[in-house]
């Protein structure tokens, strides 16, 4: 049966990638372990291609909860990001003002969905524009969201 | 996406957009990132030539 409401599946990441800044540099000075993490030079393999690859720069990436949810917000992840990075606010704004680092924050959403709206209020924006060079919304459009995560 | 590349590779645009969207996510790319993609999905960095993945890895 189908659902009478549409579906978001959502989360946030924060990316500080760099050729020179070290993962574990990062995690030494934050205190907080990555979700994922990986050095330039490591290697890239494939499932489906012969070609192998390395990476280009490290990356130190920390992913919020997933949340699936009738509500079209990512405030939970903000709130969340909030309170994760809470008194580490001049580590990430020196990686940010560091011309060798870029702290991204990755908004990912699933919607069954043809569209979304998103609002966020003064103190979110103030925020995320704080730890962050850059905001990249991936908006991904699927016929059916799976809601086991 | 053109719609040669995604026809050679038996992708919808969706598909092709979404795959694209977690390539760049997993390797921190930034926005003004346009990969050559090869007919069996091989991402090739534009300047360097580096192989950089294989679409077919990132479809949901």
């Amino acid at each position: 049966m189908g659902r009478e409401n549409f579906i978001y599946k959502s989360y946030c990441e924060l990316i500080i990638t760099s050729e020179v800044l070290d993962p574990d540099e990062i995690t030494g000075e934050l205190g907080i372990r990555p979700t994922r993490s990986f050095r330039k030079g490591d290697k890239i393999i494939s499932k489906y291609s012969t070609r192998t690859g390395e990476k280009k720069n490290n990356l130190w990436a920390l992913k919020t909860k997933e949340n699936v949810s009738e509500k079209e917000s990512i405030n939970l992840h903000i709130k969340e990001l909030q309170s994760v990075l809470e008194n580490k606010d001049d580590a990430i704004i020196s990686y940010k003002e560091d011309i060798d680092v870029e702290v991204c924050i990755w908004i990912w959403i699933e919607t069954d969905n043809a569209g979304i709206g998103l609002d966020l209020n003064e103190e979110e924006q103030t925020f995320l524009s704080k730890i962050s060079n850059r905001i990249h919304l991936s908006v991904i459009c699927k016929k059916e969201i799976e809601d086991e995560i | 996406m053109n719609k040669s590349t995604l026809k050679a590779l038996g992708l919808t645009k969706e598909q092709g957009k979404n795959a694209i969207e977690a390539l760049k996510k997993t390797e921190g790319l930034g926005n003004n990132f346009h990969g050559k993609i090869m007919g069996n999905g091989d991402v090739i960095h534009p300047h360097t030539g580096n192989w950089i993945g294989n679409l077919f890895d990132y479809l949901p």
